[in-house]
């Protein structure tokens, strides 16, 4: 029997969370176990059920990684992809990519070369600033969040402005 | 009887281009205002803003006083039914408090605030007309952009809450009368051949599995994210122009062919809608569009086609609920049940606007 979540180890512990209609089972090994807060030894077993199952349950094998949400509106792309709509504005320049070739799949070709707003060079708004770009991406290089830090280094370059 | 269930702002009972197969035609913008997340993500209090933003834009407008504003918590149920029989708001819309519409008084113009976008903006106009229909929208958002900023992305255009929807924002739907091309079995080989060039083709009235209640269907850009404007309404006045060509060649096709069966068709629907007591909303579809087919043959005379577009509206259910409640029509005592009344009131605006029409023997 091997782990069911990593599927790689041998499942050590058994376990069964039952309620009204259904039952689950899990065989975890040891390291698994550990991270979702089972232990073996001798300790009480505290876990959380509910955050054990759906995890391992959703996505057997590798651990899922932080979704990827837009900072402004909190949509995922998940939720992008599943309702076909943005959550804001900030989602176009965050998923740029992602959206560009989401449109492609379903055979639209993102070609708009129509007329823009008449304002929209004269306009900012905290959002766009460049100055507070720059500052978020200081502050982002110095908490270690690169990931951040690309979106707004791509957002001030997509303004013309330098880093 | 002086047509009370017809309002000042009835832009339908006008006469435009192709009426014998377009009724109608909307062309719609989305915008969204910068600096707030689109309605699906935004707070209450957010919204609110936008909504006094967008109220307030109107307000400064130069014919201010042509708009109503109105929330859509300070609407009645009946009256979002008749917002959403008019096309103005999707049925099963929330009513929040920060949702609202504004409409011109003569119903050419309406908008949404907060629905699925800020702001939709769009012109109805009867009959095959895009182009007109862009124009007025386009000059009433100009004047929009004077007090609120839109948002948009270089690449992308202006930013929708829909993906497909970005670019320019514009959505032109083209509602048509297919009587010719559901009968002579056409129809499906035209419908899947503008889904494949990227149209949307529908049914119209409500039917979710993409069936038409009679032969009313709706064709619309699937996408606005390429070209331009002007591009845009090019192709789709070159698809619905391929459309209504089709159509009249079928119904000249099937007279040509069938007279007979045509002719019994048409003579069924004229002797029902006439003299019928009771019509329900499905069965008057059905009647309208074959009396159209008949009108259009030459097979009936003493109406028009804008006639009975206008009828399509009347006979809705929240347009007809309305006239009932207002009390001024009287219906017999024997009518008892509630959906007995609006079949029977149903029958009474049909045959109201149908008293002059008559079968006109061709052969």
């Amino acid at each position: 029997m091997i782990c069911d979540v990593c599927r790689e180890r041998p499942a050590v512990i058994f376990v069964q969370q039952v309620s009204k209609d259904s039952s689950i089972e899990l065989h975890l090994c040891e390291v698994c176990a550990r991270e979702r807060g089972v232990s073996t030894g001798e300790n009480k077993i505290d876990i959380t059920l509910g955050g054990l199952f759906s995890d391992a349950l959703e996505k057997p094998g590798k651990e899922r990684p932080r979704e990827n949400c837009c900072p402004v509106c909190g949509f995922s792309l998940q939720d992008i992809r599943k309702h076909r709509k943005a959550g804001c504005a900030d989602c176009y320049q965050h998923f740029r990519g992602e959206i560009i070739s989401l449109l492609r799949r379903e055979g639209i070709e993102l070609a708009y070369t129509g007329p823009l707003p008449t304002k929209l060079e004269a306009f900012r708004t905290p959002q766009v600033d460049p100055e507070n770009l720059r500052a978020e991406l200081q502050r982002a290089i110095e908490q270690e969040d690169y990931e951040l830090a690309a979106y707004y280094r791509d957002r001030l370059k997509s303004f013309g402005g330098g880093v | 009887m002086s047509n009370p269930s017809v309002p000042s702002d009835a832009w339908y009972t006008e006469d435009g281009p192709e009426t014998d197969v377009v009724l109608s035609t909307r062309v719609r913008l989305a915008r969204n205002l910068t600096g707030f997340v689109f309605p699906s993500a935004i707070k209450s209090d957010d919204a609110e803003s936008v909504l006094s933003l967008v109220f307030d834009a109107f307000n400064k407008l130069e014919d201010a006083d042509r708009y109503q504003m109105v929330r859509l918590s300070h609407v009645d149920s009946i009256g979002r039914r008749i917002l959403a029989e008019r096309g103005v708001i999707e049925s099963g819309t929330g009513n929040e408090p920060w949702r609202g519409v504004a409409i011109r008084n003569d119903g050419v113009i309406s908008a949404t605030v907060n629905m699925d976008d800020h702001l939709r903006l769009s012109a109805f106009r009867p009959g095959l007309s895009i182009y007109p229909g862009s124009q007025l929208v386009a000059g009433i958002e100009a004047s929009m952009q004077q007090q609120i900023q839109f948002s948009a992305l270089s690449g992308f255009g202006y930013l929708t809450s829909n993906l497909s929807n970005v670019g320019s924002g514009m959505k032109i739907s083209v509602l048509l009368c297919l009587p010719g091309l559901c009968l002579n079995g056409l129809l499906d080989r035209a419908v899947r051949e503008f889904l494949a060039q990227g149209f949307v083709i529908q049914g119209y009235y409500g039917s979710e599995d993409g069936s038409s209640l009679g032969c009313l269907y709706q064709l619309s850009n699937g996408s606005s994210a390429s070209g331009n404007v002007s591009s845009q309404i090019s192709l789709m006045e070159q698809a619905a122009g391929k459309l209504v060509e089709l159509e009249k060649r079928s119904r000249q096709e099937l007279y040509a062919s069938r007279p007979t069966s045509i002719e019994d068709t048409v003579f069924r629907a004229i002797v029902t809608a006439k003299y019928a007591r009771f019509i329900g909303i499905n069965e008057s579809v059905r009647l309208l569009q074959n009396i159209r087919l008949g009108l259009n043959l030459g097979l009936i005379t003493g109406i028009a086609n804008r006639d009975l577009t206008a009828l399509l509206y009347r006979i809705q259910t929240a347009h007809i609920c309305f006239v009932i409640s207002g009390g001024s029509i009287i219906i017999e005592e024997d009518v008892q049940t509630e959906e007995l009344r609006q079949d029977r009131l149903r029958a009474m605006v049909i045959q109201e606007v149908l008293k002059n029409a008559d079968i006109h023997e061709g052969r």
